[in-house]
C-alpha cells in the first residue's frame, strides 16, 4: 500500500530582475518526477547537491510552494493548503533536518522544541505533556536532565537524536529525513541511524530518506531513486541499483563510492576512469538534447531507467546476460 | 544570571573610578577658578591666594581629586554659582521632570515601533512594508529639532491643542489636577519624539524578523506543523527582538541626552535645559556634576543592555 504518491511534480523558482524585479527567468529545481513510497518502508532519494532532491523532500512535508503535478495522501492532494490542513497533515508527515544547530531555535529549551508539535495537534495536560517529551528522550537515549538545557548545549550526534524525538512526537506515519546524518562524523552516523531503524520497527514509520552518501542509502533503503538535474534517472530496488545499475549516471555515483581495499585501489580507479569515459563519450545517448534526463522506462517490474526505450532494453539485456555468465 | 550580573557589575567599578577622573580633570582644565568673578573686583590677589590655599586649590591633583571623591559621597556636588543653591538639590528637582518625558517617550516610542517593525517584515516588499520603510527615512532625513519647532508651532500655536512652555500649569490644585497638567504637558514632546524616534527600531526589527522567517528553526516549526501565527509569537518576534533588547538600554540614555534638544525648545525645567543654561552662564559646578551623572547613566544604560541581552539570550550566560 502506498503511503505517499508523487505525480509529475514541478517546482520552479522564478528569477526576478530588473528595474520593476519581474519574473525573467526560471530554475527547474524538480522537473516532473513520479514516484511511490509503501507504507513501512524506507525510500531512499539519491543525487549530487543541487539536483532538486532537497526540494522533493520540502514539497513532500508541504514545505515548498509547488508549481505544477500532485502529491497524493490519503487520496487527497497535499500540494493544496486547505487539503494539508483537514487532515492535519504535519502530524502525520514530519521532517528531520541536515544542519541539527540551526534547524533548532537557539534560544528554545529542548522541552519546549519537542512539545511543541504535542501543542500543535494534542491538548494534553501539563503533566501528561512532560510525561510524552520524557518518553521520547527516553526513546532515542537522552537523559531527563536534557528536558531544561538549550540547543548548544549539545553534541551534534545529541542534537540531532533531539531532531529525530521532535519528529516522532506526533506518531507520524512518514518523515522525510533530509541528509539527516551527513554533518555527523562515522561513528555517530550509525548511532544515529540505528535510532532511525529502531523507531521505523517499533511504530512502522515510513522513511523519505534523502542523501547523497550511498554507503549510507545502501544501509537504510529497500527503494531507491537517483536524481539528476531535476528528474529521475533511475529507480528501483537496492539489488537493482547496487548490482545491475542501467544509467551512466547511476554507474558514475557508484563508481565514486571510495574503495578501502588498498591492493584494489588501482584496479578501482580504472574503473572509475572507464565509467568516466563512457560518461563523456556518450552523454548525447543519454540525456536528450537539452542535457536533461530521458523519461523513466521499465525494464522490470522494480527497476525504470530514464533511456530511450529501445537502448533501454538493450542494456538490460547485457546485463541478464552478464549476470548469467557471472 | 545573577553571577553575570554580578560580574557585569563589578566590571562597573574601574569603569566609574574612570569616568570620575576624566570628569575632575575635564573641570580642573576649564579656564579660570571657583573665585574669578564670585568676589568683588576690587579683591585683594594676595586675599584671593589666600582663599585658594585654605581650600586646598594649589594641593596635587590626586588630593584634590580625593577630597572632590569624600565631597561626592557625603552627597556634596559644591553650590551652583547661578542660582546660589546646592547641586544636588538643584539637579534632584529637575531629574524628575526629564525622567518622566523619557519615560513617556520611551513607551509610546516602543508601543509603535515594534508592531511597525514587524508588520513591515512579515510583509516585505509589499505595499504596507513601503509605506513604513518611507516613513522611517522621512522621519530620519529631518532633523529633531526642525520637527520640534514645527510641532510647537502646529499643535501648540495654530491649533491650541497643547501648551507650548513649562512642565505644569500654574493654577493646578490637587493632586489628580498636578498629575494631569504634568501629563499633559509632557505628552506633546512625547509624542513627537516618539513618531521621530522608531527609525532605528523599525528598521532592525524588520530586518531581523526577515532574516528570522528564512532561518531553519522556522523551517523546522513549519515542518511540525506550527501555525503561522504562533511561528510569528513564538519563534520570530522572541529571537528578532535581541538587538532591539540590546539597544533599549542605550535608548534610555539616549532619550536623556536627547531631552537636551526637546527641553530647550520647549522650555521645559529638566535637566537638559539646566545644561544649556549652566553653559551658557559657565556656572562650573553644575556642568561637572551633569556631565558625571550623564556619564554614570550611560553605564547604567549599557548595564541593563547587558542585563536584558542575558535574559533573552541563554547563551550569553555565564554558568
Amino acid at each position: 500500500m502506498n503511503i505517499i504518491e508523487i505525480k509529475n511534480l514541478k517546482v520552479h523558482y522564478p528569477i526576478r530582475s530588473g528595474f520593476w524585479n519581474r519574473i525573467t527567468d526560471e530554475v527547474p529545481a524538480v522537473d516532473g518526477i513520479s514516484f511511490n513510497i509503501r507504507a513501512g518502508e524506507t525510500y531512499g532519494l539519491v543525487g549530487e547537491s543541487g539536483s532538486g532532491k532537497s526540494t522533493t523532500g520540502k514539497s513532500v512535508v508541504g514545505l515548498e510552494k509547488v508549481t505544477s503535478g500532485s502529491i497524493l495522501y490519503k487520496g487527497k492532494d497535499i500540494t493544496k493548503k486547505e487539503n494539508r490542513r483537514r487532515l492535519d497533515y504535519n502530524r502525520d508527515v514530519q521532517m528531520i533536518f541536515q544542519d541539527s544547530l540551526s534547524s533548532l531555535n537557539p534560544r528554545k529549551r529542548i522541552e519546549d522544541i519537542i512539545a511543541e508539535p504535542l501543542r500543535n495537534f494534542e491538548h494534553l495536560s501539563k503533566e501528561d505533556e512532560k510525561l510524552r517529551v520524557l518518553q521520547l528522550l527516553d526513546i532515542v537515549g537522552l537523559d531527563a536532565d536534557a528536558l531544561y538545557k538549550y540547543p548548544h548545549q549539545f553534541s551534534g550526534g545529541q542534537r540531532q537524536r533531539i531532531g529525530v524525538a521532535r519528529a516522532v512526537a506526533t506518531h507520524p506515519k512518514l518523515i522525510v529525513a533530509d541528509e539527516p546524518v551527513s554533518a555527523l562524523d562515522l561513528s555517530v552516523q550509525a548511532q544515529v541511524l540505528n535510532f532511525m531503524k529502531r523507531i521505523q520497527r517499533d511504530f512502522g514509520i515510513s522513511y523519505l530518506f534523502i542523501s547523497h552518501d550511498l554507503g549510507v542509502v545502501r544501509h537504510m533503503c529497500q527503494n531507491i531513486a537517483i536524481m539528476n538535474r531535476g528528474r529521475l534517472v533511475e529507480i528501483g530496488t537496492r539489488d537493482d541499483i547496487y548490482n545491475h545499475p542501467l544509467h551512466i549516471y547511476t554507474k558514475r555515483l557508484l563508481a565514486a563510492i571510495p574503495e578501502t581495499n588498498v591492493d584494489q585501489r588501482a584496479a578501482h580507479r580504472a574503473s572509475r576512469l572507464a565509467v568516466e569515459q563512457v560518461y563523456q563519450d556518450e552523454q548525447a545517448t543519454y540525456y536528450d538534447h537539452d542535457g536533461k534526463a530521458f523519461p523513466l522506462v521499465a525494464v522490470s517490474p522494480t527497476h525504470s531507467v530514464a533511456l530511450p526505450e529501445k537502448l533501454a532494453q538493450q542494456l538490460a539485456q547485457a546485463e541478464t546476460k552478464r549476470e548469467a555468465q557471472a | 544570571m545573577w553571577k553575570t550580573i554580578l560580574r557585569r557589575i563589578l566590571i562597573m567599578i574601574p569603569e566609574v573610578i574612570i569616568l570620575s577622573i576624566l570628569v575632575f580633570l575635564l573641570a580642573k582644565a576649564m579656564p579660570g577658578d571657583p573665585f574669578t568673578g564670585s568676589i568683588n573686583p576690587k579683591a585683594d590677589p594676595a586675599q584671593i591666594h589666600h582663599l585658594m590655599k585654605i581650600n586646598g586649590l594649589y594641593d596635587p591633583w590626586y588630593q584634590q581629586y580625593w577630597n572632590w571623591v569624600v565631597h561626592l559621597f557625603h552627597g556634596n556636588l559644591g553650590q551652583s554659582y547661578q542660582y546660589q543653591e546646592p547641586v544636588t538639590r538643584l539637579i534632584a528637582g529637575r531629574a524628575t521632570n526629564t525622567l518622566w518625558l523619557a519615560l513617556v517617550t520611551m513607551v509610546l516610542t516602543y508601543a509603535m515601533a515594534l508592531p511597525m517593525g514587524v508588520f513591515a517584515g512579515r510583509h516585505e516588499g509589499k505595499l504596507p512594508d513601503t509605506v513604513i520603510r518611507v516613513y522611517t527615512y522621512v522621519t530620519y532625513c529631518i532633523p529633531f529639532f526642525v520637527i520640534l519647532v514645527l510641532g510647537i508651532w502646529v499643535f501648540g500655536y495654530v491649533l491650541g491643542w497643547f501648551p507650548t512652555t513649562g512642565s505644569i500649569a500654574t493654577d493646578a490644585n490637587g493632586w489628580l489636577q498636578t498629575i494631569g497638567s504634568r501629563f499633559y504637558h509632557i505628552l506633546l514632546p512625547a509624542i513627537l519624539g516618539a513618531l521621530f524616534g522608531t527609525v532605528n527600531i523599525v528598521q532592525y526589527l524588520r530586518s531581523e524578523v526577515i532574516d528570522a522567517k528564512h532561518s531553519d528553526y522556522v523551517r523546522t516549526a513549519r515542518a511540525k506543523g506550527v501555525p503561522s501565527k504562533d511561528i510569528y509569537r513564538h519563534h520570530i518576534f522572541r529571537n528578532s527582538l535581541l538587538p532591539i533588547a540590546a539597544f533599549a538600554g542605550y535608548s534610555i540614555t539616549g532619550l536623556l541626552n536627547g531631552s537636551i534638544f526637546t527641553e530647550t525648545v520647549f522650555s521645559y525645567p529638566g535637566m537638559g535645559l539646566l545644561f544649556i543654561n549652566s553653559i551658557s552662564y559657565r556656572d562650573y559646578t553644575v556642568i561637572t556634576a551633569l556631565v558625571l551623572i550623564y556619564g554614570i547613566l550611560n553605564l547604567l544604560g549599557t548595564l541593563l543592555s547587558d542585563i536584558i541581552l542575558s535574559v533573552v539570550d541563554p547563551r550569553i550566560r555565564i554558568e
